[in-house]
């Protein structure tokens, strides 16, 4: 009964209070979607980190007079390494056969080939691990084995380079967009404390009545938080229609850029964890917020 | 019921508020506190309610030391020991009839008795037909007997009437005098602060007359001359 008389003086709050009930909604709304929007960039990060990781591939190109026993039998060393998936031999003159009808169609690059009237191509491993990091291992054993002689060039350490950079720079791209998460909770905190105050002020002829009559504290100080959460959990509610909203608009762009990228399906895929770890966030800005301003300027 | 032993209050820096005042009240009394603004009767009224601790001194109700009393005791005395003032102090953006209702709430009465105690008390002081009036709508005497039964609902022990006529015209002023004697003739005890002589000839109760903190006076009925 005291509980539903708490809210329904929250509500009363909610209700008379409607410019500081607005801006609450507002800033509830700007901080939840600001977070969909992180948790979004963060998933697409990691997206593109693993989808650039599958074409990251991995051959080892041979001398011109390397044998074709010494390159089978380091594929079968290859083969039984652990953590590789796959290990294909491209000989030189299927290589060959390949560019040729790659390159079919141009005409400057065919007529080269018959002047040059030899294959200059080398043959070639290609090497599919299940895991990227199984690639430096891998260099790292060529570097050292007795096949070190035979081998031309590994095209692994160049793509490796690109790879590296573009994770440097998107784990900073994470780092500030944690920052900037971090300061959207700062932000909120101070916007909510100091509506909480006006919310007091404009309310201080009601708390002298009850402080009058003797009622008890938590009677006073409890709408002020009910107030708050209500209009919260309406921002968090906008919030989350205009994400969904957001992401069906753009469903199709996502699968143009990457096709495995699908924002929707992992927002689905993760709605409880999300969404109340954003609830979990706000109510807990909006208690702290409310019970600093109420400790500080609402001593009862 | 209501003790003060030699009880001093200094504000700071150091103006004496009151010094050294002594005087008892007996449960269903009638006691009115007289003297200029700034006397101190304001301050013996914080007092009671506990609003102020006293500099030195000490002060019982119904036996109990006021230095011995903290947080929810607190408020269970000021709920036996109720206040109306000049201003009125209403909710003056809802009903008349919420304007006692939410106290109650806060207090957590049920809601048969809520509802049976607002009729009860708005009956009481003639504002029963104006149940569903904002409170800013009604007239000074109205406010007035409104904040009156607020007081009420809590079925107090003791009244304090701080200078309750000091906005209203004189109709309405004996209104509240002769409110504030009925409630008294029901039992409950009302310590009355006031500088209108005629509400206190009119009344012709117990005055006990402040100056400049001090006690000058203590007349039974009937003898309250000036100073």
């Amino acid at each position: 009964m005291v509980l539903g008389r708490l809210i329904k003086e929250g509500w009363e709050l909610f209700k008379r209070k409607k410019i500081i009930t607005f801006v609450l909604i507002f800033i509830s709304f700007l901080m939840s979607f600001l977070i969909l929007v992180g948790l979004s960039v963060f998933y697409f990060s990691n997206e593109l980190v693993d989808f650039l990781k599958t074409k990251l591939d991995f051959s080892v190109y041979f001398k011109d007079n390397t044998s074709r026993e010494d390159i089978v039998k380091l594929k079968n060393i290859l083969e039984n390494f652990n953590g590789v998936e796959e290990v294909v031999l491209i000989s030189k003159e299927s290589a060959f056969e390949d560019f040729q009808r790659k390159y079919i169609a141009n005409p400057i690059i065919i007529k080269s080939l018959v002047e040059l009237n030899i294959n200059p191509l080398v043959d070639y491993l290609i090497i599919r691990a299940k895991q990227p990091e199984v690639y430096n291992e891998i260099a790292k054993y060529l570097e050292t084995s007795p096949y070190r002689a035979i081998i031309d060039f590994l095209t692994y350490s160049e793509n490796k380079n690109v790879i590296e950079r573009f994770i440097k720079v998107s784990n900073q791209f994470k780092f500030i967009i944690l920052i900037f998460l971090i300061l959207i909770f700062i932000f909120t905190f101070l916007i909510i404390l100091n509506l909480t105050l006006l919310t007091i002020y404009s309310q201080k002829d009601d708390i002298e009545v009850f402080r009058l009559i003797g009622a008890p504290n938590y009677f006073i100080r409890l709408p002020f938080v009910i107030f708050n959460l209500i209009s919260s959990f309406l921002g968090f509610l906008i919030a989350e229609f205009a994400f969904v909203f957001f992401l069906i608009r753009t469903r199709d762009f996502w699968k143009q850029l990457i096709t495995t990228l699908n924002p929707e399906l992992f927002f689905y895929h993760n709605f409880l964890t999300i969404n109340l770890s954003i609830l979990f966030f706000l109510f807990l800005i909006n208690i702290f917020a409310t019970m600093t301003a109420m400790s500080k300027y609402l001593k009862i | 019921m209501l003790v003060f032993k030699i009880v001093s209050k200094i504000y700071q820096p150091d103006i004496k508020a009151l010094e050294k005042i002594s005087f008892e009240v007996k449960a269903g009394e009638f006691v009115i506190l007289v003297g200029r603004s700034g006397a101190g009767k304001s301050t013996i009224l914080k007092l009671i309610r506990k609003e102020e601790n006293p500099t030195e001194g000490h002060i019982f109700y119904k036996n109990l030391d006021y230095t011995k009393i903290r947080g929810n005791e607190i408020l269970k005395l000021r709920r036996k020991v109720v206040i109306v003032f000049q201003d009125f102090k209403l909710l003056n953006d809802r009903t008349v009839y919420d304007n006692i209702r939410l106290p109650l709430e806060a207090m957590r009465f049920n809601y048969r008795e809520i509802r049976k105690k607002i009729e009860e008390v708005l009956k009481s002081v003639d504002l029963w037909n104006h149940k569903d009036i904002l409170a800013k709508f009604l007239s000074g005497g109205e406010k007035q007997r409104l904040s009156i039964a607020r007081a009420l609902s809590t079925n107090p022990e003791i009244l304090l009437a701080d200078e309750p006529t000091g906005n209203l015209d004189p109709i309405s002023s004996f209104e509240i005098a002769e409110t504030l004697k009925n409630i008294n003739n029901q039992g409950v005890t009302i310590i009355l602060a006031t500088h209108h002589k005629d509400i206190v000839d009119y009344l012709n109760k117990r005055v006990i007359t402040i100056h400049q903190g001090r006690i000058v006076k203590d007349e039974n009925p009937g003898k309250y001359t000036l100073i």
